[in-house]
């Protein structure tokens, strides 16, 4: 095992840490799906509204790939569909109905897999759904399974303020993991890279982890994020491609492949200013957001700010959105409205600073040094940056811009004096850069 | 403090509502989030920002400075009595300091604020609250005999040429205090150098013996064929007399003990950067041990001199601190800093030693490397662009 000891990082005092209790949600009645969260496919959809389905039948493919199917993780029946104004595809709902039953497919046990070949196992991940548990590296969409990637990233870490330690939840689901593993092993010849934040994390996947290299990243964050991992295992060059996964992810993947139909158990965090039982809880995929708040007897009277992710990193919901598809982290945050005194002079107390506020004014960028010491890429952000406002997106492309997320800057972002939000600007650089190339 | 509060969101209506009112909204936008902490609520995907932004950091910087600030009002009316007062006590000292400096002050501040009305007006932007940072560094590097006038062009072209033009705060390629220095200096030679200058009133005075009078590097050029040091104290400026600053010299520059604290303020707040400082020490100490080694002292008076009288003569601490380390118009990546930061230290040792046309070289040091900050990010820059394209292709 190699340690990695990351000192360019920061981590940031989160008070509503989620107590390590596990508890479970009742199926809601309603579940909804998300397009934009499977970033880089064109959908074609292959059902209607009011049809009823099966559990892990496809919901719609891409148009590049046919075989590349987004299932249902429920039964139940086709509610609605939505579209925006370009009557883009943008979300689907289903009422449950479990009677419908399971989408059934032959149980695969370790030793089948063993004996799978990588066509049949690439076959299997494409049809059923697996491939929209993986993110691409750069620009971090769904992956294209016609061009191999060269390494696979697996993320078993957590080191974003209140994020979810994926190793309390895979302590009790060693099996599927390893299903899980021995599966995408058939899927590439690729290298694996397992990477994990604690020394206890790397003990209790020994076991199953005995001919993948296990990396262990310790410090502050990011030292939990891919981005990192890949800088410092196999920095990502020209024309090449990543592949990496979350590990509680690919438990759903082994357990799906042993059941013979679609496990839609997944493992989140609810945290945050006006939740009162912040902790784990145990629900489905497309779980509506409101009623994963009911559950967590939030106080919805003051106004707060539900996110899908972290404080740090993550997306706006409102209360009829659904839980995206690979965020397994719900927080909120206070919106303060009141103005103080002289405000900007007096230093913050530190349960005052949990709010989203941005605590300034939008200037231009003043502090220059400050993105690199939270960045432990060999990346300039303040050039990167400034290439992509410059809109010259070559020079953005030499400085390392598609080696990086916008989640590597979050921390940046949450730096900066000026206010300036870097996540923002890399992103558009990245949608301009990815319709170019 | 409920009534400005209603008062300042009054007034936001009435912003809002009569077009006639939004040619003032900067002013009044500036006024507003000065009194009243923001409420803009974050957009993109970071929802949580911490509580450092350009305010404090510029609150910061002038904390830094007001030790500097009240030891040189004194030292500047320390060094106007002293003409016809053997000893002034503290207090003469600094009412006749605040009597100097305000005015200087003041005029600064109207000027240079006009100014950064009009651009913000005319920009339709906030007021930016680098100025207040700007308009306090100004008058220190200010000779104490300067006129109004001069002030007012000097703060003028400080904030137009050097800042504006170019985009405002955080676009600026050089120091804008610096700039308005360096406008006066070469306009109003008279004004800016010399050696009856530093002491506010005593132009007129001609009977006194200018030399004593003098700031100990403009003397040292002077004292030919001898013991430097020893010359030094003969005329009363020992070392501990300038490292804690009752020397004549420009308003804010004299006490390096001053600066000191103010570098530990910046230095642990994080404002300036620890990197260009050590970089210009070293390479100071570096040349200034090598001219002492090298050159001969008949010569060139100042390569005798040793290396801890350089850090405490002239603009050399307030320059190294307050000028040198402002982040803008510094190197940006760290390595970049260190080469900035040596180059200073190296021209200011330079300068001083070999030119002997103008008294102190720390401006002209500063100056320089600012204009060649970029050129060695860009080099840098270069470097790691090299550097990935070498793990590409490996």
């Amino acid at each position: 095992m190699q340690i990695f000891k990351i000192k360019n990082g920061l981590d940031i005092n989160y008070p509503f840490k989620p107590e390590r209790k596990l508890i479970p949600l009742p199926v809601p009645e309603t579940i909804g799906i998300h397009i934009s969260d499977f970033r880089g496919i064109r959908p074609k959809l292959l059902v209607e509204e009011g049809t009823s389905i099966k559990g892990g039948t496809p919901l719609f493919n891409d148009i590049k790939d046919k075989e590349l199917a987004f299932i249902s993780p429920l039964p139940g029946k086709i509610k609605r569909i939505k579209r925006d104004s370009h009557y883009k595809l943008k979300l689907i709902e289903i009422d449950i109905n479990v009677d419908l039953g399971f989408l059934e497919h032959q149980k695969l046990s370790l030793q089948d897999i063993m004996t799978l070949s990588k066509e049949t196992a690439l076959k299997t991940a494409k049809n059923r759904g697996f491939f929209s548990f993986f993110k691409t590296r750069p620009f971090n969409k769904v992956p294209d399974t016609n061009s191999l990637p060269k390494a696979i990233f697996i993320n078993a870490c957590n080191s974003a303020p209140g994020e979810l330690e994926q190793g309390f939840i895979l302590r009790d689901h060693l099996k599927e993991l390893k299903t899980g593993l021995a599966f995408i092993k058939k899927i590439t010849s690729s290298k694996i890279f397992f990477c994990v934040n604690t020394r206890k994390d790397a003990d209790l996947y020994k076991e199953i982890l005995q001919d993948t290299g296990t990396y262990l990243f310790t410090g502050p964050h990011p030292s939990g994020l891919t981005g990192t991992h890949i800088y410092k295992l196999d920095p990502l060059k020209e024309e090449e491609l990543i592949w990496n996964i979350k590990a509680t992810h690919l438990r759903t993947i082994g357990s799906s492949l042993n059941q013979g139909y679609f496990d839609a158990t997944r493992f989140i965090t609810v945290s945050g200013s006006n939740i009162k039982k912040n902790a784990y809880y145990q629900t489905v995929y497309g779980m509506p957001i409101k009623t994963i708040l009911k559950h967590t007897a939030y106080n919805d009277k003051n106004s707060n700010q539900t996110i899908n992710g972290t404080v740090l990193f993550g997306e706006k919901k409102k209360d009829k959105d659904y839980l995206s598809w690979n965020e397994d982290n719900i927080q909120t945050i206070e919106i303060k409205t009141s103005r103080n005194l002289f405000g900007w002079l007096l230093p913050e107390k530190k349960d005052e600073e949990h709010n989203n506020t941005l605590k300034g004014d939008l200037r231009s960028i003043i502090q220059t040094d400050i993105y690199d010491t939270v960045t432990p890429l060999n990346i300039y952000s303040n050039f990167l940056i400034k290439a992509i406002l410059d809109n010259n997106l070559e020079e953005a492309i030499k400085l390392g811009m598609l080696e990086l997320i916008p989640e590597d800057l979050a921390l940046a972002t949450y730096l900066c004096p000026s206010k300036i939000d870097l996540c923002q600007i890399l992103e558009q650089g990245l949608t301009e850069a990815e319709k170019e190339l | 403090m409920k009534i400005i509060k209603k008062t300042f969101s009054n007034f936001k209506n009435r912003f809002e509502n009569k077009r006639s009112w939004q040619i003032i909204e900067p002013v009044f936008g500036a006024l507003d989030s000065f009194l009243l902490s923001t409420n803009h609520i974050t957009t993109g995907k970071v929802h949580l920002r911490s509580s450092n932004n350009t305010k404090s950091m510029m609150s910061w910087m002038i904390i830094a400075l007001i030790p500097t600030l009240i030891f040189s009002i004194y030292n500047t009316g320390l060094q106007s009595l002293i003409i016809n007062t053997p000893s002034p006590s503290f207090i003469p000292s600094f009412l006749q300091g605040l009597k100097i400096f305000l005015p200087i002050y003041l005029t600064t501040l109207i000027v240079g604020g006009l100014w950064e009305i009009i651009f913000a007006i005319k920009r339709k932007e906030e007021i930016n609250e680098g100025f207040l940072v700007t308009s306090l560094l100004f008058p220190l590097i200010l000779p104490p005999s300067i006129s109004i006038l001069q002030v007012a062009l000097g703060i003028s072209f400080a904030v137009v040429i050097c800042k504006e033009l170019f985009g405002g705060t955080g676009k600026n390629f050089i120091n804008p205090a610096l700039g308005g220095r360096l406008f006066l200096f070469l306009s109003f030679p008279g004004s800016m150098t010399g050696k009856n200058i530093w002491h506010y009133g005593a132009v007129s005075l001609d009977k006194i013996d200018s030399l004593t009078h003098a700031t100990p590097l403009y003397l040292s050029k002077f004292l030919f064929n001898s013991d430097l040091i020893l010359n030094l104290e003969n005329y009363g400026y020992t070392w501990n007399k300038m490292f804690l600053g009752f020397i004549p010299g420009s308003i804010g520059e004299t006490s390096a003990l001053t600066c000191i604290i103010g570098a530990l303020i910046i230095i642990t707040k994080k404002i300036g950067s620890l990197r260009t400082i050590a970089g210009a020490l070293f390479a100071s100490l570096l040349t200034c041990f090598l001219i002492n080694y090298l050159c001969d002292a008949n010569d060139y008076p100042l390569s005798s001199l040793p290396f801890h009288y350089h850090l405490v003569m002239g603009g050399f601490s307030f320059g190294l601190v307050f000028m040198a380390t402002d982040p803008v118009s510094a190197a940006a990546t760290n390595l970049g800093k260190w080469i900035y930061g040596i180059l200073i230290g190296f021209l200011i040792i330079m300068l001083r030693t070999f030119n002997t046309g103008f008294s102190d070289s720390v401006m002209f040091s500063i100056l320089l490397a600012n204009i060649s900050a970029p050129l060695i990010d860009n080099i840098i820059i270069m470097f790691n662009i090299k550097k990935r394209l070498k793990y590409g292709r490996r």
